[in-house]
């Protein structure tokens, strides 16, 4: 790249602004969620953990955690397993039409995401399981599935199919190759894969909240509600928590799977 | 370790032809070369051998018994790949057993196996390495260890040296013919490198466009090739048009005559390597005079080019003697065909 | 795979995600375009005909016709604004040593992990009354009382920008990576000066990143949902949230349908044409 020691400057310069408009709202929020006062205020005049300790009366804040958790790993696995399985085909397989069926795969995240929630309620309805548990893993996975097709096919692609052959010519039946070669080259792919599946999932809100009633309700569903009926800064604890949670699981998992690379558009 | 043979072996993808009925019969232990330009089907042939690649005729049989039924797995074959293939998420270690691993041998006996083949391709100390730690020779040859340590039939080495430089392929060149000899392995080499095959094998199949022309040892082949592609692709070559006339002697461009017995009158091509080009200061019996046009210092010789007559090129060797006082460019040489070392080849039609 | 039919396999492997995504997702979208196509609410006689009339009322109803406006005008701002701020950060990317690209990287990831009501809220934190941007404008002496900036379009847009400031700075910096380095150092063998070097070569050569990111960013803002409900008011609210409305407020299923259907087709028109403009543009590159 060009690199002269004014424009490496300006570059700069830019570049971190750019990335402080990036993480100082996250660290406004994290500085006011240990402040004192009832309203959000900057700098905090007093410090405290009580909105930490407030996080608990958020309205059904661990039914709505523990049903999220579920079906957010339930989605996860779901989508991996079958995303993984049909990046396999799109990567290895000789099939006819594969650019039509990756858009098919990819496309529920260009479409407008609330038209999932507005098409699927339409139809349970019609099904007459409007409202469920499963009604809730489904809409969640129609969105999700195209994260782990993604990352798989990224890490199938970048790994050397002649590895496969290796493994057959060194006396490995097809299902050993797989387990032995394909499989290991896979897994940055299946676990970056299941992670952002799992995240978004986790935080959906546009689909979740055509399909929630009554007792059935999730995380972001509450959060939001809470959010718009008060003004204390109790969410701003639980996003510090959030934020936290988040930035220790990417960073456990750059470290062991090196899942960075593998969502740089190639 | 076992016979291999190829009969008429044909290989069609995508509707082309791209093997036309190749036969090679290598005997138990020896080591055959496949050299040919890229695209002339020496990777489809080994790629049919190992049975990635279906074969649409002919026979592929390994001591005696055809393999075309067998999957890849099943055909123990050793495979070294061009770009190694090691895998990374394995030590070398774990590569060099992984074979070994998938036929259910016990520990003890894959510890020892591996070890043993370690110490063969002298990378003992880096048995606990991964292979993106590793040097272009270091996993060379781990890639041979792995595919030796299961005592396949045959070994079979995609463009071995191809990805090495010039100094760690000579080195690797000597490391090989060594393991070949230790081990004793039925050995076929896929390459594009003329020197290479010639260095390494016992016996050199040349193709060209899906078909082996001529299987040679490697001096023979230099010396006396059958073909006149064969000649131009080996080192280099003079292919010098020529006349046989009713009194049997060849008629030389520029009009020079050498006796010469049993062609048939007619238009033939005469091969002859710069070696054995005189280089006369004056015109003597059979020279062609040529205007000399560059001269090529290339360490142990050099070489001399030259345009004769209807502006034929034409090459000679100078010896380190000629070198201490050479022709000008422009000056007029006479170059004479040492008859002793002549190839007729006759004329292609086209 | 080396298995008898290797097109079987392959087939095999994709059927669950293809027959799942046939089953919950495209009939279900075909069975909306339908009911968007029905006259009047909870009309389910299949006598009844099909029509544009909902179609008509997106064009002709005042507040969704406006939404929608809205929506395409926040959308292609915030796309610009993004790619302003965005590639900056993938050329500083590309110069630094391993280490820090390695930490922006996972900066860049755990801000696209992060929920986005989080994010969101974050920003109404930023902006609030009482929150950091304020104190320094009011520090500053650049305004005499707090200002109002949260419930605005201008939050919206700011908060949009920041949600998809990732999905643009990956594909810039992917392309930027895929540029040969020798094309700049001829353009700079060539005495091309560093801007005259970023302007004439970097930046058309990583024109395939800047298209990939702008088209993802415009469409996500297109969809946007979440983001305006928390930092807009209804008076500055964009399509999706007024087709949600006819869902759970209204219960006029198919006038909301529509209205998606239409935010579907409009997003699509303006990024076909986008596309072929660029094309045009950059015909002689490809």
């Amino acid at each position: 790249m060009p690199d002269a020691k004014g424009f490496r400057i300006v570059v700069a310069t830019l570049a971190l602004l750019g990335l402080a408009f990036l993480v100082f709202p996250v660290i406004f929020t994290g500085v006011v969620a240990f402040g004192g006062s009832i309203f959000i205020e900057f700098p905090p005049q007093s410090l405290s953990l009580r909105w930490f300790e407030n996080i608990g009366r958020i309205n059904r804040i661990w039914d709505a955690t523990i049903t999220s958790l579920y079906i957010g790993l339930i989605t996860a696995a779901l989508a991996t397993a079958m995303g993984a399985a049909a990046a396999l085909a799109l990567v290895r397989s000789p099939l006819p039409g594969k650019a039509m069926l990756t858009s098919l795969l990819l496309s529920p995240i260009a479409l407008p995401i609330v038209a999932i929630g507005i098409a699927l309620i339409q139809f349970f309805i019609l099904l007459g399981m409007a409202f469920t548990w499963w009604s809730l893993v489904i809409g969640h996975l129609v969105l999700v599935i195209a994260y782990p097709v993604r990352t798989v096919a990224a890490a199938l692609t970048l790994s050397n199919p002649s590895l496969e052959e290796a493994g057959a010519s060194l006396g490995a039946s097809p299902w050993q190759v797989f387990r032995t070669v394909t499989l290991p080259q896979m897994a940055p792919g299946l676990v970056s894969g299941f992670l952002f599946a799992f995240l978004i999932s986790f935080d959906n809100y546009p689909i979740s909240v055509f399909l929630v009633r009554g007792e059935l309700t999730t995380l972001p569903i509450e959060l939001f509600n809470y959010i718009s009926q008060n003004l204390d800064p109790t969410p701003a604890a639980f996003s510090s928590a959030y934020v936290a949670v988040v930035a220790a699981l990417i960073l456990l998992a750059e470290r062991r799977w090196r899942i960075i690379s593998l969502s740089i558009p190639r | 370790m076992a016979r291999l043979e190829l009969d008429r072996v044909e290989v069609t993808l995508g509707g082309n032809r791209i093997l036309h009925g190749v036969s090679l019969d290598v005997a138990d232990g020896e080591c055959v070369a496949l050299l040919g330009p890229s695209g002339c089907g020496k990777t489809t042939t080994l790629r049919a051998i190992a049975g990635f690649t279906p074969v649409s005729a002919g026979e592929i049989r390994i001591a005696g018994r055809s393999v075309l039924g067998l999957p890849p797995h099943k055909r123990n074959l050793g495979l070294v790949f061009q770009d190694y293939a090691l895998f990374p998420h394995m030590t070398v270690a774990q590569n060099i057993g992984y074979g070994l691993r998938m036929r259910g041998e016990d520990r003890a006996s894959i510890a020892k196996q591996v070890a043993e083949a370690l110490a063969l391709v002298r990378l003992s100390d880096m048995a606990e390495r991964y292979p993106a730690r590793l040097s272009g020779g270091q996993r060379q040859r781990v890639a041979l260890a792995r595919a030796l340590v299961i005592k396949p039939d045959i070994l079979l080495l995609d463009e071995p040296l191809g990805a090495l430089d010039r100094k760690l392929r000579d080195a690797m060149q000597v490391e090989l013919k060594r393991i070949h000899r230790e081990v004793g392995v039925t050995t076929i080499i896929v390459t594009h490198d003329q020197e290479e095959a010639l260095s390494l094998a016992d016996r050199v199949a040349v193709m060209f466009a899906g078909d082996i022309r001529e299987v040679e040892r490697p001096a023979t082949l230099y010396a006396r090739p059958k073909s006149r592609a064969v000649m131009d692709f080996l080192g280099e070559a003079n292919l010098i048009p020529a006349e046989v006339t009713a009194d049997g002697a060849l008629r030389l461009p520029g009009g020079a005559e050498i006796p010469h017995g049993g062609a048939k009158p007619g238009l033939v091509r005469l091969g002859i390597r710069p070696e054995h080009m005189a280089i006369l200061p004056a015109p003597g019996p059979g020279s062609i005079a040529a205007c000399v046009t560059e001269i090529v210092f290339k360490g142990a010789h050099a070489s001399l080019y030259a345009e004769g007559p209807a502006g034929l090129a034409l090459s000679a060797s100078l010896s380190p003697a000629a070198l201490e006082a050479p022709p000008a460019i422009g000056e007029t040489v006479h170059l004479r065909p040492d008859p002793a070392h002549l190839i007729l080849f006759e004329e292609d039609p086209a | 795979m080396q298995g008898a039919s290797p097109r079987l396999t392959g087939f095999l492997l994709l059927a669950p995600a293809l027959v799942f995504l046939i089953a919950f997702y495209l009939v279900p979208l075909g069975t909306m375009v339908e009911e968007s196509l029905r006259s009047a609410p909870n009309d389910m006689d299949p006598r009844a005909g099909l029509h544009l009339f909902q179609y008509d009322r997106v064009w002709n109803s005042g507040r969704s016709w406006r939404a929608l406006e809205r929506t395409v005008r926040i959308s292609a701002i915030s796309t610009l604004l993004t790619l302003l701020v965005a590639y900056p950060i993938a050329l500083f990317l590309f110069q630094v040593r391993a280490f820090w690209r390695t930490a922006i990287l996972i900066t860049i990831f755990v801000s696209l992990a992060s929920s986005l009501i989080v994010r969101n809220y974050g920003w109404l934190v930023t902006l609030a009354d009482a929150g950091p941007v304020n104190q320094l404008l009011l520090a500053l002496g650049i305004a005499d009382e707090p200002l109002r900036m949260v419930y605005s379009e201008g939050a919206t847009i700011v908060a949009l920008v920041h949600y998809a400031l990732p999905f643009m700075i990956l594909p810039i910096y992917g392309a930027l990576t895929r540029i040969p380095p020798s094309f700049v150092e001829a353009a700079q063998s060539l005495g091309a000066g560093p801007w005259r070097a970023l302007f004439g070569t970097v930046l058309p050569l990583s024109m395939p990143g800047i298209f990939g990111g702008t088209t993802l960013t415009f469409a996500i803002c297109m969809s946007a949902f979440v983001t305006p409900l928390m930092l807009g008011s209804p008076a500055t609210a964009m399509i999706s949230q007024v087709a949600a409305e006819q869902f759970l407020v209204q219960l006029n299923f198919p006038f909301g349908s529509a209205m998606i259907v239409a935010l579907t087709l409009v997003t699509f028109a303006i990024l076909l044409a986008y596309t072929l403009l660029i094309r045009a543009v950059f015909r002689h590159h490809a």
